[in-house]
């Protein structure tokens, strides 16, 4: 039957003989009351017959026999559990994992696609039949489950209702790991995913025996805005560059403003082909300390209309990695949008720290190079030691160290166990410094705070598998959160999504205002605050007074501003996630119940007119 | 005059009311002996009427002579004779009659009664007939004397009559006599009731009819299916006694009903419908009375 079906197609036959002993009742001759009147022509011969009857006689029409064989009609068809494919039916265990993303906030799907998301959201879970569980997942820059399997719709509701969308890329894929983690083995599990497929692509995913559904939100892909934004100090001055995006499929039309410190110093109406960037060069005030670029119409995303950046160019890091090749290093380093990386395969001549002048680096790392003494604030080396290292020693060991780490600073949440080192060098602290990790036969890692500080690690990057280790990247992150510590400036760019680590002098709470005013505390945690919620474009301030810091948060990723939605995604190296509704049947028992009531109140009304 | 326990003897205060009452027809007639009533032949009485010139043969005791000191010319007085009215009382006797509580018949006896006593103690000559399987009748009653006669024979009779009412009529009109006032008490379930009516006008009668009918047949309780049997024929008519069909009964009486009293006012009669659970004095008082039947 296509889009109908009964479970229980039996019951039906129990139409015929309910049916045929309802006709038989009208069939019969009724044995009808003998009554003396006074005279009988003025009575009219005038029968409806509804009750006992003794012989037979011919069937004649009556509403009151049609409108109960079609009250068990009704019954019967509920009987036999008449069903109904329809959409938006959830199987008995649901994850909604809705996209929280900056693309989501765009306005073509009117208010927003989050929005239109939630409505969805809220129409499945007001789907749930009694029994079925729905787990919420907001899938923002780190997941969180508002919700877990819930069978209690107010729950599931009260969580919907918390779902808030960001300024920040999605980890969509982490986000399916959680609610393929939520769902477990069980296989008529369903992962909803109400996204407008604008996220980076998920390279790797098991969902395991559950079913991830793709429902796709929104409708156009037009969309402008401001690709980059930086300063650099020129002859000419302070110079902003500033480039607009057009990810439209049409020509486009915008004005470009630009101001300095909240004051207008510039605007333009540029003309932007299809798919294609306009670059312009501003002389900006040389005392600006923020450099706003704004767009007067720039799509229906708001987040990419407007960026921020440090009018001093230095505000970010500056890192020199001295390598013959390192792509772990390179990686790691270019991820974190504070960093603006050099490299080089020998320490440029300005940096040492013999020749004049300022150094223009906050970190420099020594890959396998030999070391030498830099005018960086902050300096890391691997590899063999040198004259210019916190280490001396000479000669390597082969076997497997013991290794003890003070786990702070640098190598906070930094593992050695289960590392392999092809070799590592004997090594032991000069005067001055200490070895904040060491092995049974000396140090591993060595750190000198004077006159420069310096971190000292005695093994090669490439002669192991710790690259390949969760540590690694935590130590970069750690050596960018030291430089940053130590240099940073008191405004910093960010990009949205990113996470900021200060250093604790104390154990007195920050304070964090947020873009749209709203100010929360963040509590130090092994020396550190760990600021975690830079999902809003828009100027943060951490801190009060002369010593807090501005974090100018944009929209950076790409990924985002392209808003173009998505028609089917995949996953990994499987095929594409299925967009159509998945559907299921649903019991028609109650609303053939109802007709069956109704149809009774109506041959009732029937009868009491006629009586 | 007789108080015997009788159920077609009015008790003694209406009695009284219905002997003050007067028969009041729209017509006048003539009667074989002197009564009460004005006759169209002039004649002897006290009622003057007119003057005329003596002629041979005139009764000398009706000269004016005042008249014929004063103009030397015999003029004789004429009157208006006082007659009596011959008074049919027609009482229905079929088996329908006996339908109703109380029934019909006793309720149309006592009727036909009061009528009686009203027409006698006016000088008016009463016959009672009642129309059952056979047609039986008084001898005609005068006076107060044959109210009590009246109330005993009417006593006495049952309704029995399996023929209808129009067919008894037509059988028996052309024997009633001179031309008088016909008092019909029935339930008038005939439906040649009405050409019963223009029979006994046609012969010269005024008809009244008070139909007399049962508070069942005005508003029947019935409820269910039924099987109807008509009294008299013996007819059956199976109906399910619902809102429609009591709906339809009614306007069907209704419209019989109306038949009737359109044959009665077009003859020059009168029409009123009785229920049997109405007092008598009230009806003479309330109905009778203001429509002008009885002075």
């Amino acid at each position: 039957m296509g889009d109908l079906n009964f479970q229980s197609p039996t019951s039906l036959l129990w139409f015929l003989p309910i049916g045929a002993f309802i006709l038989a009742l009208y069939l019969l001759r009724m044995r009808r009351r003998d009554f003396v009147i006074p005279a009988s022509f003025l009575w009219p011969e005038r029968k409806d017959e509804v009750r006992a009857n003794s012989l037979f006689q011919r069937l004649r029409f009556n509403w009151l026999w049609v409108l109960q064989l079609l009250a068990l009609l009704l019954l019967t068809l509920g009987l036999a559990r008449w069903q109904i494919r329809q959409s938006n039916l959830t199987g008995k265990s649901t994850v909604l994992v809705i996209d929280a993303s900056a693309s989501m906030k765009a306005t073509d799907v009117a208010p927003s696609r989050f929005d239109e998301a939630v409505k969805r959201a809220s129409k499945i879970a007001s789907a749930m039949d009694p029994g079925d569980s729905i787990a919420v997942i907001e899938a923002g820059a780190t997941p969180k489950v508002l919700s877990g399997l819930d069978p209690d719709p107010a729950k599931v509701a009260d969580a919907i209702r918390h779902l808030r969308a960001s300024d920040a890329p999605s980890d969509i894929a982490e986000a399916l790991r959680l609610a393929t983690a939520l769902v477990g083995r069980d296989q008529e599990a369903e992962i909803v995913l109400l996204s407008d497929g604008c996220f980076e692509p998920i390279d790797s995913l098991n969902a395991g025996k559950s079913k991830i559904r793709y429902e796709p939100v929104g409708q156009s892909g037009e969309n402008i805005g401001i690709q980059a934004l930086g300063t650099a100090q020129t002859p000419q001055g302070l110079q902003a560059y500033a480039g607009v995006k057009n990810y439209g499929t049409k020509p486009v039309r915008t004005a470009l403003s630009i101001y300095a410190d909240g004051r207008l110093v510039w605007s333009q109406q540029l003309e932007i082909a299809a798919n294609a960037t306009v670059g312009k060069n501003i002389t900006v005030p040389s005392r600006a300390q923020v450099v706003e670029a704004r767009l007067s119409d720039g799509g229906s995303l708001p987040a990419d209309d407007r960026r921020a950046t440090p009018g001093n160019p230095s505000g970010s890091i500056r890192v020199l990695l001295v390598s013959n090749g390192n792509v772990f290093l390179e990686t790691g380093l270019v991820l974190d949008p504070r960093v603006v990386l050099d490299k080089s395969t020998d320490v440029p001549g300005s940096e040492l720290i013999e020749s004049p002048g300022k150094g223009n680096y906050d970190l420099v790392i020594f890959d396998s190079v030999p070391e030498v003494a830099v005018k960086a604030p902050l300096t890391a080396s691997f590899g063999a030691p040198t004259a210019a290292s916190p280490a001396k020693g000479s000669g390597t060991r082969k076997t497997p160290p013991l290794v003890t780490s003070a786990g702070q600073g640098v190598l906070e949440d930094v593992l050695f166990e289960n590392v392999y080192f092809d070799h590592i060098y004997r090594v032991q602290p000069v005067a001055g410094a200490r070895a904040i990790a060491k092995t049974d036969e000396g140090a591993l890692v060595v750190e000198r705070q004077s006159p420069r500080r310096q971190i000292y690690f005695a093994f090669d990057l490439l002669e192991g598998d710790f690259p390949l280790s969760i540590s690694f990247p935590i130590l970069i992150g750690n050596l960018i959160d030291a430089a940053a510590g130590t240099e940073m400036q008191g405004i910093t760019a960010l990009s949205t999504g990113q996470n900021v680590a200060l250093p604790a002098s104390g154990t007195d709470p920050l304070k964090v205002r947020r873009p749209d005013g709203d100010i929360f505390d963040i509590a130090p945690v092994n020396g550190r605050y760990s600021i975690r919620d830079l999902d809003e474009v828009g100027e943060y301030v951490i801190g009060e007074g002369e010593d807090s810091k501005r974090f100018l948060v944009n929209l950076t990723s790409e990924r985002e501003s392209r808003i173009a939605p998505e028609s089917q995604i995949r996953l990994g190296s499987g095929g594409p996630v299925a967009t159509r509704t998945i559907q299921r049947f649903a019991d028609l028992w109650k609303p053939l119940i109802l007709g069956m009531l109704a149809l009774l109140a109506l041959e009732w009304l029937v009868f009491m007119r006629r009586s | 005059m007789s108080t015997a326990l009788s159920y077609s003897m009015p008790d003694l205060r209406d009695l009284r009311m219905l002997e003050r009452l007067r028969l009041n027809p729209r017509r006048t007639s003539t009667g074989r002996q002197r009564g009460e009533r004005l006759s169209k032949a002039k004649g002897v009485s006290l009622e003057f009427k007119d003057y005329r010139d003596y002629s041979e043969g005139d009764d000398l005791r009706h000269i004016d002579w005042n008249v014929l000191a004063r103009l030397g010319t015999p003029i004789i007085k004429t009157y208006q004779d006082e007659e009596d009215l011959p008074v049919y009382l027609l009482v229905d006797g079929s088996a329908s009659m006996a339908y109703g509580e109380p029934d019909k018949f006793r309720f149309a006896c006592r009727m036909a009664a009061a009528f009686g006593a009203a027409g006698l103690s006016g000088g008016d000559s009463a016959r009672a007939l009642v129309l059952g399987e056979s047609i039986v009748r008084t001898r005609p009653l005068r006076g107060r004397r044959g109210f009590g006669n009246l109330t005993s024979w009417l006593d006495a009779q049952t309704p029995n009559g399996r023929r209808g009412v129009a067919g008894q009529v037509r059988y028996v009109a052309p024997s009633l006599g001179r031309a008088g006032l016909v008092i019909m008490i029935s339930d008038a379930m005939d439906q040649e009731f009405h050409r019963m009516v223009g029979l006994l006008s046609g012969l010269g009668h005024e008809v009244w009819v008070v139909q007399t009918l049962s508070r069942f047949e005005v508003d029947p309780p019935l409820e269910g299916d039924l099987r109807l049997v008509d009294a008299e024929s013996n007819q059956a008519v199976e109906i399910t006694a619902n809102s429609p069909t009591l709906e339809l009964y009614s306007r069907n009486l209704l419209s019989h009903n109306q038949k009737v009293e359109q044959a009665c006012l077009s003859s020059g009669g009168r029409y009123a419908l009785a229920v049997t659970d109405q007092p008598i004095s009230a009806l003479f008082g309330e109905v009778f009375k203001k429509r002008g039947w009885v002075t």
